[in-house]
């Protein structure tokens, strides 16, 4: 006898065609949102990392 | 990188490539991959489609944001499903303040040595109709049901299972048996009339 979990969900239902539009749209806000935070913030990692190279020399 | 060379990609390089340049094409190309399988497990929570389709959007959301938390320790695949159902089972759970706990296990100590290798067997499972397994399903607590399907349907081990619900494997050996425990009791007490004693 076989698992009957692998068949609870079927058929897979399709996904709607417009959900893509949706989802990419989201996406992109992301995007531009995570990168104005990124402007706006100091990447301290790559600060220590360069000032100690500097010094190094 | 070319359209076809992204295509090629497995999903743990496409990932680590899109944590590197947040490209948005090469995250349509995950998108493309995983759709389905995504929309069709918050369809196995939600009530209609609309509610799958907003899940299924806030799931790739969510994904994009933090897909820097992906480590590569388990497949790909295997951290989606975990997130997909751990939004799935907090939206449900929205109104009953019941989020996923990382609850003690002091009473759980007891008998985990018994659980053994049975926790794995589908054998309780083997006999049961599809149609009613399904509405069973419904009848219990959101959390058990993830449990349960990303156990016997998406096949993860204890292992991936403590890694994905960040609790002990202990702890995810008695989750598992008491959720199969009251699936089966529900089942076996299943009315026609849509309830279970």
């Amino acid at each position: 006898m076989e698992n009957p979990f692998k068949h609870i969900n079927q058929p897979l239902k399709e996904v709607p065609q417009e959900l893509k539009g949706k989802v990419m749209h989201d996406i992109a806000m992301a995007k531009l949102l995570m990168e104005l935070a990124e402007l706006f913030s100091y990447n301290l990692g790559h600060i220590i990392d360069s000032v100690s190279s500097k010094r190094k020399k | 990188m070319t359209t076809k060379a992204v295509h090629n990609l497995t999903d743990e390089m496409l990932v680590e490539a899109i944590v590197k340049t947040n490209d948005t094409m090469m995250f349509e190309v995950l998108y493309d991959r995983y759709a389905s399988m995504v929309y069709n497990k918050c369809y196995g929570f939600a009530n209609g489609v609309d509610e799958a389709k907003d899940l299924t959007q806030d799931v790739f959301l969510r994904v994009f944001v933090k897909l820097g938390s992906f480590k590569g320790k388990s497949k790909f695949s295997t951290w989606l499903y975990s997130f997909t159902y751990n939004h799935c089972v907090n939206y449900v759970t929205r109104n009953t303040a019941k989020k996923i706990e990382k609850k003690s296990v002091s009473s759980e100590h007891v008998d985990i040595q018994n659980i053994g290798e049975d926790i794995d067997s589908t054998r309780e499972f083997e006999n049961m109709r599809v149609e009613q397994l399904k509405k069973v399903m419904e009848l219990i607590p959101p959390e058990e049901k993830m449990i349960i399907l990303l156990k016997y349907q998406d096949n993860l081990s204890i292992r991936e299972l403590s890694e994905a619900l960040d609790i002990g494997e202990s702890a995810v050996k008695m989750r598992l048996k008491r959720a199969k425990e009251k699936l089966v009791h529900k089942y076996n007490n299943y009315t026609k009339d849509g309830e279970s004693i």
